[in-house]
């Protein structure tokens, strides 16, 4: 318990543990970005609707504009840079690349961690990727690229298992 | 400022009591646009409920099912256990995105009683009861009840949502939630109507509707009206029933749409909800035929 507020809040971020001495209200997202530099999290909205800030917090994509940093405490916090080493993202991004799925920086970073996650379960959502982006907003050319890229990664994968 | 991670029920409602903090569970409706003016100001002490282990229980029992309020939504939805609750399932997935869904509370949608709320909507039609716990005790209230209207609650100081329950005569009867909005997406609810029925189209024993979004707080009908369910449920008894619905709604005009509007959709998808489910049981009939 963080009674007074005294001590410092600890994170486990990408797997290393970081102190923050500030506010425990700030959002995990501007801690992310401006106390451990890693602006791969985006911030679009801060009212949780368009998912560029998307990390995951024990394996669960959150949108870390809406999360107060002390709520983070006890959990495994992942975000896109962590997750860049892992061989089904990069799997992932070279899909992306090649379905036209990269279309801006700004949103990108936070759509990869959603569909990384919606990989690891796809049966989740009975293989449908559509409801695992349903929190993040692209209003440029669409969505269908990025689902596709997905899929086949997600199909890939079933054959060598 | 102190943010308060008690480890027990016990040890939270002590707190509660004698520091008066807010209450946290997700976070999703109270740091939107992250206030932070206000929650920095060091007046504000915060306890979070999230990893209450008495807040995150799923219990069938006898009399009903219990669903602890720290419960998410993608954690209502994915569970094998929940599946006899099917329109509560439906309304939770439809909650925001999946991320919203990763954090969202049952216990906070409840509390934070917008009228838009969904998982509410269900729950309202189950007359399901809201578990309260304080220092001093604790108390059950039937949650059309306890929603007294927009953002407004029977919620005591000292008080939390420990769990809601559901009554057994709900558990694994055909049951839909529908949800009408604009975009489908991250948007939230213009109407939404979640009915139960016992029975078959030829002959209903039983059936209820909660309609959400169409008035300060999510309604159903009186007892008596609600008889109209029963016996056989045809086409122009469900447009009498969807008409009877609008009726009785008071929605408002906003910038999604107006009220006149709203309240035609609340016949429309009674009415949809009603075929839905009707065609649903004459499927697995069907199948059981064979
Ligand atoms: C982008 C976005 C989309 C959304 N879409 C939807 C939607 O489609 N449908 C919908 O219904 N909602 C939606 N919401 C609203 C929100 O996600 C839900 O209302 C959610 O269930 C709130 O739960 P929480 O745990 O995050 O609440 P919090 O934000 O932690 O708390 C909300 C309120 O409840 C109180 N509270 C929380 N837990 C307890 C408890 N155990 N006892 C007493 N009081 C308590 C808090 O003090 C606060 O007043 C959306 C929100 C966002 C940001
Ligand atoms: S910045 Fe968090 S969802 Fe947009
Ligand atoms: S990817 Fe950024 S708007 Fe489409």
């Amino acid at each position: 318990m963080n009674g007074e507020g005294e001590r410092p809040i600890r994170l486990t971020v990408n797997g290393e543990s970081v102190a923050w001495n500030g506010d425990a209200t700030v959002p995990l997202a501007d801690v992310l970005r401006d106390g451990q530099g890693l602006t791969g999290t985006k911030i679009g909205c801060r009212t949780g609707e368009c998912g560029a800030c998307t990390v995951l917090l024990d394996g669960r994509p959150v949108v870390s504009c809406l999360v107060p940093v002390a709520s983070a405490q006890d959990q495994r916090i992942e975000t896109v840079e962590g997750l860049a080493s892992n061989a089904d993202f990069q799997a992932l991004a070279r899909s992306m690349e090649q379905h036209g799925g990269v279309q801006c920086g700004f949103c990108t970073p936070g759509i990869m961690v959603a569909l990384w996650a919606w990989l690891q379960d796809p049966e989740r959502f009975g293989g449908d990727v559509r409801s695992a982006l349903k929190n993040n907003l692209c209003r440029c050319t669409g969505y269908l690229g990025m689902m596709r890229a997905a899929e086949q990664v997600a199909a890939q994968r079933g054959e060598t298992r | 400022m102190a943010w308060y991670r008690p480890q027990s029920l016990p040890e939270a409602l002590e707190l509660l009591e004698r520091r008066r903090p807010r209450i946290v569970c997700g976070g999703t409706d109270l740091f939107v646009n992250a206030p932070r003016k206000e929650y920095e100001a060091g007046k504000t002490d915060w306890l979070e409920v999230r990893g209450l282990p008495e807040l995150r229980r799923i219990s069938r029992q006898a009399e009903g099912l219990e669903i602890g309020a720290a419960v998410t939504a993608a954690e209502i939805w994915e569970s094998r256990e929940l599946r006899m609750v099917p329109a509560l399932q439906q309304a939770a997935r439809i909650v925001g995105g999946w991320q919203i869904q990763n954090r969202a509370s049952i216990g906070g949608n409840v509390a934070n009683a917008s009228p838009a709320a969904d998982m509410l909507v269900p729950l309202v039609a189950y007359r399901a009861e809201v578990r309260l716990a304080s220092a001093s005790g604790s108390r059950s209230v039937p949650i059309a009840d306890f929603v007294e209207g927009p953002k407004r609650t029977q919620l005591r100081p000292g008080e939390m949502i420990v769990s809601l329950f559901i009554p057994a005569r709900m558990l694994g009867v055909p049951q839909i939630f529908l949800r009408h909005d604009q975009r489908a997406a991250t948007d939230i609810s213009i109407v939404s109507v979640a009915l139960i029925l016992q029975g078959n189209a030829r002959q209903v024993e039983w059936g209820t509707a909660a309609v959400g979004a169409a008035a300060p707080k999510p309604f159903t009908l009186s007892d008596e009206e609600e008889r109209l369910w029963a016996g056989k449920l045809d086409a122009d008894k469900l447009r009498r029933l969807g008409e009877l619905y609008a009726q009785r709604s008071s929605p408002i005009t906003d910038v999604r749409a107006g009220a006149q509007y709203r309240r035609s959709l609340v016949g429309t998808y009674v009415v949809r909800a009603g075929q839905a489910l009707l065609s649903n049981l004459e499927q697995t009939e069907g199948e059981a035929w064979r």
